[in-house]
């Protein structure tokens, strides 16, 4: 009896085993392989979107073609993604993390579950920044950002929840430029939020300039303030950063902008071997002046501007330079995103 | 209007949009046959594929696919005990016994002909609702929703069984599951709750693991301890007629179908509500149905009614969940989430350019929910036979193919071995609620509606203070809710009286 | 008092709603409510349950959980050893899993389970196998494209 069952398991195994090795070691190291871009989220939303473009096209410029697939793997705001690709994906240039920046905040604050260290992937670029605006309903009278701090009550802010886009930038308004604001949160996401703009229940919105504009456009909300990033359409508005009225409050808005700054960024594993990681970052260079690729960002209405990967690792370390003092403030407002 | 009705026809008609509806719906019923894969993450993993098609192609893809799961999933639910989608849950408890009587063509016909009213009836109320689906779904605020929400937990008591120790229990579950879904992070303030320092748990708990878990273990379990067939010794009768059987029976329960759809559509409306809780509250509905307790004490073990509710309510639904995610971009469910990814990538944007400007695409999608679904039952027709043989094969036979596809399938929810573990806890939970006679649709109930209820309460407090209860629809609602929550004691009232009165 | 077994399921709910309970007291307002007034009335209900099954009478038998039963037909003795059988294998199958990863654990669980548990013939075992290696291979790994983790002894192995 008991040996029946030692040969049941290993004849089994070996039958998978042959079956499994039909893999062979390739001339060009791409050719036949699957590239995979692991992302940290999962539905829909313009970074999801922004991904599956750049895998639509990514494949053309490396050198052999390979497949180019989306991996989604939410988790803990992006930090699953970025612990996985920074520790446990194998470095050999098949697997390449779309980040969400807004991570380094998340080791700057020093969270918890953080095991990677932004500074030593090999980032291959950007496909561009993200902007924030804050919007008021469109009915109210309030036009711009004076009218905000002289309102005689608040206004009802709606946000997904601390960490988001939707919550920290009107409460660095709130608490360092004076802006009349009391943040309702929990919605679920920020197309709730809109819901609950046209219903009347909420008065303000805060997110992605992408998003903001295209309630703008359907003439919902009317845009007040922006962050540091100039998109079409709103390079006019102040900047929150020029609202605030103390260097500390000054600072820790950058600190919060930075990450959008950086965009949408990609990355390989700290080990991959040199040779791989100039062949992506060239594909990325490449693939980002594609006019089938920037067609499809149209339509899809994202803004694609090239960040070298250089541009990017220095914004990073200089994001993660800070002295203890904004540290500790910051450590207030700024907490991760649900 | 009516041009653009005609016009989303002809978009689904042509050749390139009609193949790509067929290649959806293939895909679309096998994933729904296979327990855990949802419809959600492969819409997800499809997405990539519509660059090229255009906005009526696409969504006759991506619908086609969606639509069809939710049918086929009921035939998992019914022939094996494991639900093939998630929103086949409820089809479980009443078409499994079924299955092990002996009547699973019989349940699989009335699964698939409710399957068809419901998403028919759907699609109606998404056509019909047009005009008025921007005022209709703009009145109902935090408030009102989580009043719906409370509504959908009110049904427990119709889930639990009568007598004071069945509601103890079936109340303690429903509190379990709400428990449970608060583990992760809390979206107000942003701190973990119960995530015991594990990483995969920041999150919360995954609603395909736990029900896939919770479902199909125990299942399978007692399965193996038969140690026949899902049938039992029983030799196949002439199952041709068991389908024709579960046709007729949708027709001869008509108006409850018809009730349960509306149920669906209408759940399926509100943002967020998602087709978990609308299968169960269907349920919880044809329970209610029930003449007296003697009839009510035939559901769980195997009633017809308990079939057609949740097959008609988690088709219905469909139409209603695209009321909001087209009207307003808010899903109505985990796939219309994805579904808005769609919409992104096609360049257009929901809210009210769709109902106007692109009205024509939108009357598309209708008519997709409409000949996939007419389409998947001819086909259904005739293979169900062939698959209802399937529950006289021995039980030792397909209990491993079972459990692989369950666990591959839970796997896809999160990609993660934590996945199998959560699936493997709670169908050992599971196992013992059933041996111990706790029910698990509370559980699921409150597991499901547990976020929605504390998020719309926070924010219903936040914005209005305590207001909000004094607001006209509010007050409604509890009406219906008291209502909800006593039927069940009313029905065993009258039942008494009419045995008092029948004894003198 | 008449212990049944039954009666330790009560207890572990009522296990369950402490620790909810102790874990949330240190907790903001907003975080600790929701599971404190989920947990508090779980626990009395629990107890009540608990207390009801210890000392009360017997259940009358008013309606259905409207819930599965399981079947009685099988000697009870039978019963609890293939429930343990069946729990060991699905517990076998998540280690399988987790040490060389889905694509081998599958085969591998399939054939042991149907020549060993079922008794089935070698050559079906096989062609079942092969067969439910098709269906994975083709349908998961390949349409749909499902990327799956690799074992810990191939990590390990570094393969």
């Amino acid at each position: 009896m008991r040996r029946t069952w030692i040969v049941s398991i290993v004849v089994s195994f070996l039958i998978t085993l042959l079956l499994a090795s039909s893999a062979r070691a390739q001339a060009n190291f791409y050719e036949g392989k699957t590239v995979i871009l692991v992302i940290g989220a999962k539905g829909a939303g313009s970074l999801i979107a922004a991904t599956q473009i750049v895998a639509h096209h990514l494949g053309k410029y490396i050198p052999g073609k390979p497949a180019v697939i989306v991996q989604e793997m939410p988790g803990a705001a992006h930090l699953l993604a970025t612990n996985h690709v920074f520790n446990v994906a194998k470095p050999d240039g098949l697997t390449i993390l779309a980040s969400n920046p807004q991570v380094a905040v998340a080791q700057l604050a020093k969270v918890e579950h953080v095991r990677f260290d932004v500074r030593k992937f090999n980032w291959l670029g950007s496909t561009g920044p993200d902007g924030v605006a804050l919007s008021v309903r469109v009915d109210l009278p309030y036009k711009n950002f004076e009218d905000i701090r002289k309102a005689d009550q608040d206004l009802i802010v709606g946000t997904t929840g601390p960490g988001s886009n939707a919550h920290d930038f009107p409460l660095l308004l709130k608490e360092f430029a004076g802006a009349k604001f009391k943040l309702v949160s929990g919605y679920p996401s920020n197309g709730d939020v809109m819901l609950a703009i046209q219903r009347k229940e909420v008065d303000v919105w805060a997110a992605l300039a992408t998003t903001i504009k295209l309630a703008v456009d359907q003439g919902a909300v009317r845009a007040i303030v922006r962050g540091r990033v100039a998109t079409p359409g709103f390079e006019n508005l102040p900047v929150d950063e020029d609202l605030a009225t103390s260097a500390l409050g000054k600072s820790i808005m950058g600190i919060r902008g930075l990450p959008l700054a950086i965009g949408r960024a990609f990355a390989v594993p700290p080990a991959t071997p040199a040779d791989r990681v100039t062949v992506l970052r060239e594909a990325f260079a490449k693939v980002i002046k594609d006019p089938e690729f920037l067609a499809e960002g149209k339509k899809a209405k994202i803004d694609f501007n090239y960040i070298s990967a250089e541009q990017a690792l220095k914004d990073f370390t200089a994001l993660l330079n800070q002295p203890p003092e904004v540290l500790k403030e910051m450590g207030k407002y700024i907490k991760l995103e649900g | 209007m009516f041009d653009a009705l005609i016009d989303g026809l002809v978009l689904v008609l042509q050749w390139k949009a009609f193949s790509l509806m067929m290649i959806g719906m293939g895909l679309g019923f096998i994933v729904g046959l296979l327990p855990g894969i949802g419809g959600a993450a492969t819409l997800a993993m499809m997405l990539p594929f519509i660059f090229k098609m255009s906005p009526a192609e696409a969504f006759a893809f991506l619908l086609g696919m969606h639509a069809v799961a939710a049918t086929t999933g009921d035939i998992t639910s019914i022939l094996f005990g494991v639900p093939g989608e998630a929103i086949s849950a409820a089809t479980v408890v009443d078409g499994y016994p079924m299955a092990k009587n002996g009547e699973a063509g019989r349940a699989l016909g009335a699964a698939l002909m409710s399957s068809l009213v419901g998403a028919l009836i759907g699609a109606l109320v998404l056509a019909l609702a047009i005009p008025i689906v921007r005022p209709l779904v703009l009145s109902f605020g935090s408030p009102e929703l989580l009043m719906l929400a409370v509504m959908g937990i009110a049904c427990i008591t119709s889930l639990s069984g009568l007598g004071a120790r069945s509601q103890i229990r079936g109340f303690s579950m429903g509190l379990l599951g709400l428990l449970l879904s608060t583990i992760g992070q809390e979206r107000q303030s942003g701190s973990l709750r119960f995530d015991m320092g594990m990483m995969y748990l920041w999150d919360g708990l995954d609603l395909v693991p736990v029900l896939v878990g919770i479902f199909a273990i125990p299942e399978i379990i007692d399965l193996a301890v038969r140690g026949t067939a899902i049938a039992g010794e029983r030799q196949p009768g002439n199952l041709q007629a068991g389908v024709m059987e579960g046709i007729k029976d949708t027709f001869r329960h008509f108006w409850l179908v018809v009730r349960c759809s509306a149920i669906g559509v209408f759940i399926g409306i509100l943002p967020g509500a998602g087709g978990g809780v609308a299968q169960w509250v269907a349920y919880a509905h044809a329970v209610q149905s029930a003449k007296d307790t003697k009839d009510r004490e035939r559901f769980g073990k195997g009633d017809i009614r308990g079939v057609l509710g949740p097959g008609a309510a988690n088709n219905s639904k469909e139409g209603g969940e695209l009321i909001p995610t087209v009207a307003f971009g808010v899903p109505g469910g985990g796939a219309m989430g994805i579904l808005l990814g769609g919409f992104l990538i096609m360049g257009l944007t929901p809210g009210p350019d769709m109902l106007t400007k692109h009205l024509p695409i939108t009357f598309s999608m209708v008519w997709t929910l409409v000949i996939a679904n007419i389409i998947t039952v001819l086909l259904c027709l005739m293979v169900l036979n062939h698959l209802a043989k399937i529950t006289y094969v021995r039980g030792g036979l397909i209990i491993p193919f079972v459990l692989f596809l369950v666990f591959v399938g839970s796997y896809t929810a999160n990609g993660q071995v934590a996945d199998l573990v959560v699936t493997f806890i709670f169908g050992s939970l599971g196992y013992l609620m059933v041996l111990f006679g706790w029910p698990r649709p509370p559980f699921v109930l409150g597991f499901v509606l547990g976020k929605l209820v504390e998020t719309y309460l926070f924010i219903s407090v936040t914005r209005y203070g305590f207001s909000w209860l004094t607001h006209p629809m509010v007050l409604v609602l509890i009406f219906f809710i008291g209502l909800v929550i006593a039927y069940p004691f009313i029905q065993e009232r009258r039942s008494k009286n009419r045995e008092n009165m029948g004894a003198i | 008092m008449r212990f049944k077994l039954r009666s330790l399921f009560s207890l572990l709910l009522m296990i369950v709603a402490a620790y909810a309970v102790i874990s949330a007291r240190h907790w903001s307002f907003k975080a600790a409510l929701f599971p404190l007034a989920t947990a508090i009335p779980l626990f009395v209900l629990a107890g009540t349950q608990l207390i009801l099954e210890l000392f009360g009478g017997q259940e009358t038998a008013s309606g259905p959980t409207v819930e599965l039963e399981f079947s009685s037909d099988v000697d009870p003795a039978v019963a609890r050893k293939r429930v343990a059988g069946i729990l060991a294998w699905i517990a076998g199958f998540i280690l399988l899993v987790f040490l060389v990863g889905f694509p081998i654990a599958v085969p591998v669980f399939i054939f042991s389970f149907l020549s060993q548990q079922s008794r089935v013939g070698w050559l079906l075992s096989f062609a079942l196998t092969a067969a439910a290696w098709g269906i994975f291979y083709f349908l998961f790994q390949w349409l749909l494209n499902v990327q799956f983790e690799a074992g810990a002894i191939q990590t390990w192995m570094g393969w």
